[in-house]
């Protein structure tokens, strides 16, 4: 199972959890297990038409998903992704 | 002792002239260099403080207003006793203190669509630390349009991030994140406390030097990424968008 590391500002969504397994194919799939087991972060991740929010960015093993198969990027059980939101505090 | 040195300055670097790379010259080069230095809070007065020690030769700083309580937590240049002066005026006081040398612009407005264009146009770097996405959109657009280098530092909490951006080499702010978070309206939106901003105000002064000096390998198109709650950190490799309306191909640009 791959491990998905969830920001802070979406851990209010998690029930406080900042990372778990998710049995998953690939990036998209993940998301989609993702927010199955936590609704309410379906629209912090995701726009209307189901697209990844464009101030979230997702990486694969440190890459940034868009240079490898964006949602389709597979997954094995030692992928780490993680979710990093734009910031801009000071 | 080098003509561009007052006397008794060099011996304030000399222990970083000692690192293996950097010598005398790259100090010559701090010397020579300018950043401008938008919003001098946790992490931009953490770059003020650290540039001005290690000896750049002139600071552009734009912040606006007064100083408030709240930013006392995490505000290096500025005690309770500053509480009310304007900021401008607090920050030129100690890093004068600091740096005696060093060459001081202030400017009391924050960095708006009328003045970015003028204030980019004063330095060789930009060093981002404002806490809207509009005033970081603005200088992203206009360093890509100078062609300068910008480093970029944020957080929100514990977490806190820094990359580099060289327009026409590496992405810029549009290309990592399009469009500002819905929840990012005002600079209220993100809890800090001084760890936080002092880190990545610590690495962006790095990084700055590094992109004056040509000593060691920047972020360029790599995102340092932390978080001080469990300490993790991380250095991602980040994507360049060939349609970017900001720094993509001139036809895409057009478009838009």
């Amino acid at each position: 199972m791959a491990t998905i590391h969830i920001p802070t500002t979406m851990r209010r969504f998690t029930d406080g959890e900042r990372s778990f397994e998710v049995e998953a194919e690939n990036v998209g799939s993940l998301l989609s297990a993702l927010v199955d087991r936590y609704p309410e972060l379906d629209g912090e991740i995701r726009n209307q038409e189901g697209d990844l929010k464009q101030f979230i960015a997702i990486f694969v093993n440190d890459t940034d998903l868009r240079n490898l198969d964006s949602m389709e990027t597979s997954l094995t059980a030692r992928d780490e992704v993680h979710i990093i939101p734009a910031m801009a505090g000071g | 002792m080098s003509e561009l040195f007052e006397r008794d300055e060099l011996a304030r670097y000399e222990r970083q002239i000692r690192i293996e790379g950097f010598g005398q010259e790259a100090q010559e080069k701090l010397k020579r260099s300018s950043v401008l230095i938008s919003r001098v809070g946790g992490v931009g007065g953490t770059i003020a403080l650290g540039l001005a020690r290690a000896g750049i030769g002139r600071l552009v700083l734009a912040h606006g207003g007064t100083l408030t309580h709240e930013y006392m937590n995490r505000m290096l240049l500025a005690d309770p006793a500053d509480v009310g002066r304007p900021c401008v005026e607090v920050f030129v006081e100690r890093l004068r203190r600091v740096n005696p040398q060093l060459e001081l612009e202030a400017v009391a407005e924050n960095v708006s669509a009328d003045n970015v264009q003028g204030l980019v146009d004063k330095v060789d770097l930009v060093a981002d630390g404002a806490p809207l996405f509009e005033e970081r959109y603005l200088m992203n657009a206009e360093v890509v349009r100078q062609g300068k280098p910008l480093v970029m530092g944020a957080m929100y909490g514990t977490e806190g991030y820094v990359t580099v951006i060289r327009p026409g080499d590496t992405p810029c702010l549009k290309c990592i994140y399009p469009q500002r978070p819905d929840y990012w309206t005002h600079i209220k939106v993100f809890p800090a406390i001084g760890p936080s901003p002092w880190i990545v105000g610590a690495t962006a002064t790095m990084e700055a030097i590094k992109v004056l000096t040509g000593f060691g390998e920047p972020l360029a198109g790599k995102l340092w990424s932390f978080d001080l709650e469990n300490n993790s950190t991380r250095k991602l490799v980040l994507y360049r968008d060939p349609d970017c309306p900001v720094c993509g191909d001139r036809e895409a640009r057009e478009e838009t």
